[in-house]
């Protein structure tokens, strides 16, 4: 896959030469740092290449390639840190291809193929290419677009998409199909963490009057763990697999304001979204920890809430971008209970709020150019106060900074 | 192709990334265009490129153009036969009319806060946008929107705003409904232009990130579910945890460590069995053990055998528990109201190691063990078997010979005040640690030599004890607290075996190492609480509070 990839870098060029063909996209160099509590990552590097190969054939047929490649030498504060390690590495590579048909009436036609691999190190002894939770996916997908109107005013643009995507864990087998045999363990399944997911999928898109945006996204995924056996109160595994039914719903509005007359002149576009999830999985758990052994039905079924207002501010006389962002996040779980310190169960579900402030700014110092600096921080805050496999409570931070060319 | 060229060059001139709106417009003509400041003014024929102003007129002859590139890198390109004026070009507002002509527009949108086109029919608000616009004579207007938004107002209060690839008519009488392009016009876009791309691409990565977020959230839950950590040596070490049914007297917790990266198994087990059934939900039989220690009546079900297993697939190291039957046991010495309890008739502890090395040792096999197992300790504590009316509690370890003897055997009458203080006892029958103060000395064939050391040092939870046996066996076994991220958990001074009996946020790493085990180790992640359940089942009376 790296080899496709590096290969695509020097080749698309090339080809970007060849008539009809057109090459846009960008490359990242950044350096940052990621802190947990009071423990701070090393400063470590992170690069990305981002770029698509077009080629039209007419206004009604063409395709483009895109071709993704991000190494990532420190944590981000959006994953998911409390059970994580300090230390992580990343390797991100993807390739896709979208093919574009488009009709009399603004309807196109969009399917598309694409593999993505992602490669961890999380321990130092881990090393690339052999990282637990390194995987291979595999994505196909279909979109029907309609571009038309609402009304006289407003033009709306909405998309309807099935999209499959087949990962696989390439290392990550349960412990008991490799050595639980000759145990008497149970059989939990082999490649519990492989999934098959059928998204289908509605985004909306207006541009309404006055400078304002607003888009709806929706989405229904059925999620399949061919391999993943459901267990009950007994501590058996059932012949039925695991399945996962994820819904979600997000809102967006934005709207660019009149320019304020200051600092040679300030742009400022505010915005907010919304978002409302909900997951429903047929799989339990059995806390066999032996001081408090407990069954819990529908252990990952949980309700999710999100809001983010965020805000860019464009200075128009050094051409400068800076963006605010700040996130609220709430999911409650619905059957999972939250634990005391000394992990007794306690009446209420488990519930996780956070919330996370973001800074970017951005300065053109060439027409391609510009150089980037973002910083996050993040705190996460739960009912449970049982922390000895997972932190439910705590802070993050991350900064980096950089060049990005634009091509 | 040579009006194109040409537009490109002066589009790189005018490429700043951004400047103030003070900065100039420049006009750049090709073939006959006349200008002039005002409308009072003289038409004046411009051959070169020339600084404009609000106020300013440009009309274009026969087969002319003429170029108007803004600060920002917006730009227009008149047509031929067009007349244009700048009406205000500040930083609020830069208002241009095309009074007659046509007129194609690349606009960046950082120029001004309201960027306008008029016509005599049409008031065009343009985003940042490329369009052309073309008025005929009686003063329609007609826009075609190439890429972006353009937000248009008739003189009767319509809007609507136009997006790319659509097309709107603006007559003295009002606006059409904008259309979309016909695919077959020649105004309509290449399906795979750059910006169509980038949306797409956008989009399309909005879908796949739900399945990003889910894949993220699959590796938290494994964390979450405590299969997932890095042990005390930066090791990540997978855990797995299963709960076995064997019988219906009987629970088994399987809890299994891997190494990936030393392509190592540890495994261990823990068993509890019981005197007669226990209830489905597992979570009950706490109740049970705690019923089984100084119960008033007869306890309905209690535990009668215990057994800690820890492996590295090759040695293993097992601690067994037998419990005799509870027996009613005056403990009046804890107090006259106390009176009878009841309490396991005997409790047997064993430890007892196996693996290749084990069975070359002396004494491997003895006592009914296989061939590669050897008993290294035992703790046997009777009620009324060896001495009638009293607590027997017996200590035996591996001597010089191999052979398991008497190390202490002391007893314990629970009748008597100062025997069930703390560490009370009434007579050693056996003291060949020489621990009592009653004369007798140590033998120097059986007793151990046993030392404690903290190898992280004070304020670290890193506890090593290790035993040097007089066969020259050494058995040692080292706990550690460690975070998920493998760091040792900061305790006030230094650790000892306290210090891993509370339940608190870290994993339990255990480490047995051996002589016997020939240079290979058993390093396991567990529950703190295994151990609490083990030392509950070994502690002697003495060291109860009855209530």
């Amino acid at each position: 896959m790296k080899k496709i990839i590096i290969s695509l870098l020097f080749l698309a060029p090339v080809c970007a030469g060849a008539k009809g063909l057109e090459f846009t996209g960008k490359l990242d160099l950044f350096g940052g740092q990621y802190f947990f509590e009071k423990q701070s990552g090393a400063f470590n590097g992170y690069g990305s290449f981002d770029a698509q190969l077009a080629k039209s054939y007419s206004s009604s047929s063409g395709f483009f390639v895109s071709a993704r490649s991000i190494y990532t030498g420190f944590k981000q504060v959006n994953e998911l840190s409390g059970g994580g390690t300090l230390f992580q590495q990343s390797l991100d590579n993807s390739l896709g291809a979208k093919w574009i048909k488009r009709f009399e009436g603004g309807f196109s036609l969009k399917p598309r193929i694409g593999a993505k691999n992602q490669l961890f190190r999380e321990t130092k002894d881990e090393k690339w290419g052999c990282g637990l939770y390194d995987f291979w996916r595999y994505e196909a997908g279909l979109t029907l677009e309609r571009k038309t109107r609402l009304g006289l005013s407003t033009p709306w643009l909405y998309q309807l998409s099935w999209d499959v995507y087949s990962t696989r864990y390439t290392w990550f087998k349960s412990l008991a199909s490799q050595y639980g045999q000759e145990l008497s363990a149970p059989d939990p399944g082999s490649r519990v963490l492989d999934t098959i997911t059928n998204q289908f999928s509605y985004e909306s898109e207006l541009d309404l009057p006055g400078f304002m945006k607003a888009d709806l996204f929706a989405a229904l995924s059925l999620i399949d763990y061919p391999d993943q056996k459901v267990v009950n109160s007994a501590g058996s595994y059932l012949s039925s697999k695991r399945s996962d039914s994820y819904q979600a719903l997000n809102l967006g509005l934005s709207k660019r304001f009149n320019d304020i007359d200051a600092l040679g002149g300030v742009r400022p576009v505010l915005g907010v979204t919304a978002g409302l999830a909900n997951l429903i999985s047929n799989q339990n758990h059995l806390d066999t920890d032996p001081k408090h052994l407990k069954f819990i039905r529908s252990y990952y079924d949980y309700w999710e809430t999100r809001l983010a207002p965020n805000a860019q501010f464009t200075f128009l006389s050094s051409g400068l971008i800076t963006r605010l962002g700040y996130e609220f996040a709430a999911r409650r779980y619905v059957e999972r209970l939250a634990q005391e310190s000394d992990g007794v169960y306690a009446s209420g579900r488990l519930a996780q709020y956070s919330s996370s402030v973001s800074f970017e700014a951005v300065y053109p110092l060439a027409r391609p150019l510009d150089l980037k600096l973002q910083g996050s921080w993040a705190v996460s805050r739960s009912n449970t106060r049982y922390e000895q496999v997972y932190r439910y409570n705590y802070e993050s931070a991350m900064y980096f900074a950089g060049l990005e060319w634009r091509f | 192709m040579r009006g194109i060229n040409y537009f490109f060059l002066l589009t790189l001139l005018a490429a700043r990334p951004c400047l103030g709106a003070n900065a100039d417009i420049i006009m750049s003509p090709a073939g006959k265009v006349e200008a002039r400041t005002g409308p009072s003014s003289q038409w004046v024929q411009v051959e070169n490129n020339v600084r404009i102003a609000p106020g300013a007129e440009i009309r274009t002859g026969k087969d002319s153009k003429a170029g108007v590139f803004f600060p920002d890198g917006s730009r227009f390109m008149l047509g031929n036969n067009t007349i244009f004026s700048v009406d205000t070009a500040n930083k609020k507002k830069a208002g241009f009319q095309l009074k007659f002509g046509s007129l194609k527009a690349a606009v960046a949108g950082l120029f001004s806060n309201r960027f306008e086109v008029r016509t005599p029919s049409a008031v065009c608000a343009v985003r940042g946008t490329e369009f052309d616009i073309d008025v005929a004579k009686d003063g329609g207007t007609e826009m075609n929107v190439a890429e972006g938004l353009v937000e248009v107002n008739d003189s009767k209060g319509a809007m609507a705003v136009v997006s790319s690839e659509e097309r709107i008519k603006v007559g003295m009488d009002g606006m059409s409904r904008p259309e979309t392009v016909s695919l077959g016009d020649e105004r309509a876009g290449m399906a795979a232009r750059p910006m169509a791309v980038r949306q797409e691409t956008a989009r399309e990565r909005t879908r796949t990130m739900m399945e990003e977020l889910r894949n993220r959230e699959l590796k938290a839950n494994e964390a979450q579910l405590g299969k997932d950590s890095i042990d005390a040596f930066g090791k990540r070490v997978r855990i797995e945890e299963y709960l076995l049914r064997p019988s219906n007297k009987e629970f088994q917790v399987l809890f299994l460590s891997r190494r990936a990266e030393a392509d190592s198994l540890d495994w261990g087990r823990l068993t509890e069995r019981f005197n007669s059934k226990i209830p489905d939900d597992i979570s009950q039989v706490g109740k049970i053990i705690d019923g089984m220690y100084f119960s008033k009546t007869m306890p309905a079900n209690w535990l009668k055998y215990f057994e800690v297993y820890l492996t590295n697939t090759i040695d293993s190291v097992k601690e067994t528990i037998d419990f005799g039957n509870p027996v009613p046991v005056d403990f009046s010495g804890y107090g006259a109201d106390i009176g009878s309890r009841y309490y396991p008739s005997f409790v047997d502890y064993k430890q007892i190691l196996s693996g290749p090395g084990v069975a070359l040792a002396l004494g491997a096999g003895a006592g009914g063990l296989n061939a590669d197992e050897r008993m290294q300790f035992r703790q046997l504590q009777d009620y009324n078997a060896t001495t009638p009316g009293q607590f027997t509690w017996t200590q035996s370890v591996i001597n010089n010979l191999g052979n398991l003897g008497v190390l202490e055997q002391i007893t314990l009458d629970p009748t008597n005040v100062s025997d069930v203080q703390e560490y009370g006892y009434t007579n050693a029958l056996v003291d060949n640690a020489g621990l009592y103060d009653n004369g007798l000395s140590e033998d120097l064939t059986i007793s151990p030599v046993t030392t404690v050391s903290n190898p992280s040092g004070s304020g670290k939870a890193d506890y090593l004890v290790s035993t040097t046996y007089r066969d020259g066996s050494i058995l040692s076994s080292r706990k550690l607290l460690v975070s998920n991220e493998g760091e040792v958990l900061g305790i006030p001074g230094l650790a000892d075996s306290s210090s891993f009996l509370k339940e608190g946020s870290f994993n339990l790493e255990m480490v047995v190492t051996s002589n016997l085990f020939q240079g290979r180790n058993i390093d396991v992640l567990l529950a703190p609480e295994i151990l609490s359940q083990k030392k509950g089942a070994t502690d002697t009376p003495d060291t109860f509070a009855i209530k």
